[in-house]
């Protein structure tokens, strides 16, 4: 059964993370930036329902969709300066770390969002639980890459 | 989630967790009202008045 925080609002169930003394607040992402997001960055969808190959792809487009990602779930959706901090100041394993605590605090489970599959399966008994492991694994798969 | 009463503009702010979670509950909330309601036409058609009188003080 979902849990409080599963239905609180983003900044509620917000989380800070510590990089290397900065302390950032990071929420979940909204299904309107959801939808600008897959948007701007179309294999992103696919990347994180582990439908699209490593290979062949291109690395640069989806740090900078991850960028993209760590904006929105830092509060600074679409702000290019931002986007371009933490691809430039943030280290592989801090991008990673901020990327998958964006993606399990916006997505309910080992499918991407009720705006991409209808199904109503129950959700992951914690929120993010185990269908968040799956879409960080798959995303570090693909980082890996 | 419109349909079952959040505003359009809310629902477009909340993460995919938060429409995943209120969807779920609002189905087992539609489920327990159909268990319910399914009990009391079952007794209606038994024709029942006592068992009848029962169910509703109950509620």
């Amino acid at each position: 059964m979902p849990s409080l925080l599963d239905i609180a609002p983003p900044e509620i169930s917000a989380v800070e993370i510590d990089i290397r003394g900065t302390v950032l607040r990071v929420a979940g992402i909204a299904a309107i930036d959801w939808a600008v997001l897959y948007g701007r960055f179309p294999e992103l969808r696919k990347i994180m329902l582990g439908e699209e190959s490593s290979e062949g792809r291109d690395r640069l487009r989806f740090l900078a969709a991850q960028s993209a990602v760590i904006a929105a779930g830092t509060g600074h959706p679409g702000d290019a300066d931002i986007e371009r901090a933490s691809l430039t100041v943030l280290t592989f394993d801090e991008r990673q770390q901020l990327f998958d605590q964006v993606i399990s605090l916006s997505l309910p489970g080992d499918v991407l969002s009720p705006l991409l599959d209808a199904s109503l399966a129950a959700p992951a008994a914690n929120g993010a639980g185990r269908a968040t492991r799956v879409s960080a694994t798959r995303s570090q798969k693909a980082l890996s890459s | 989630m419109i349909a079952w009463g959040h505003p359009p503009a809310e629902v477009w702010r909340y993460t995919p967790r938060q429409i995943r979670n209120f969807i779920f509950i609002a189905n087992k909330r539609r489920q327990a009202e159909r268990r319910l309601l399914l009990h009391d036409n079952a007794l209606a058609a038994r024709g029942d008045p006592k068992a009848l009188a029962k169910a509703v003080r109950e509620e």
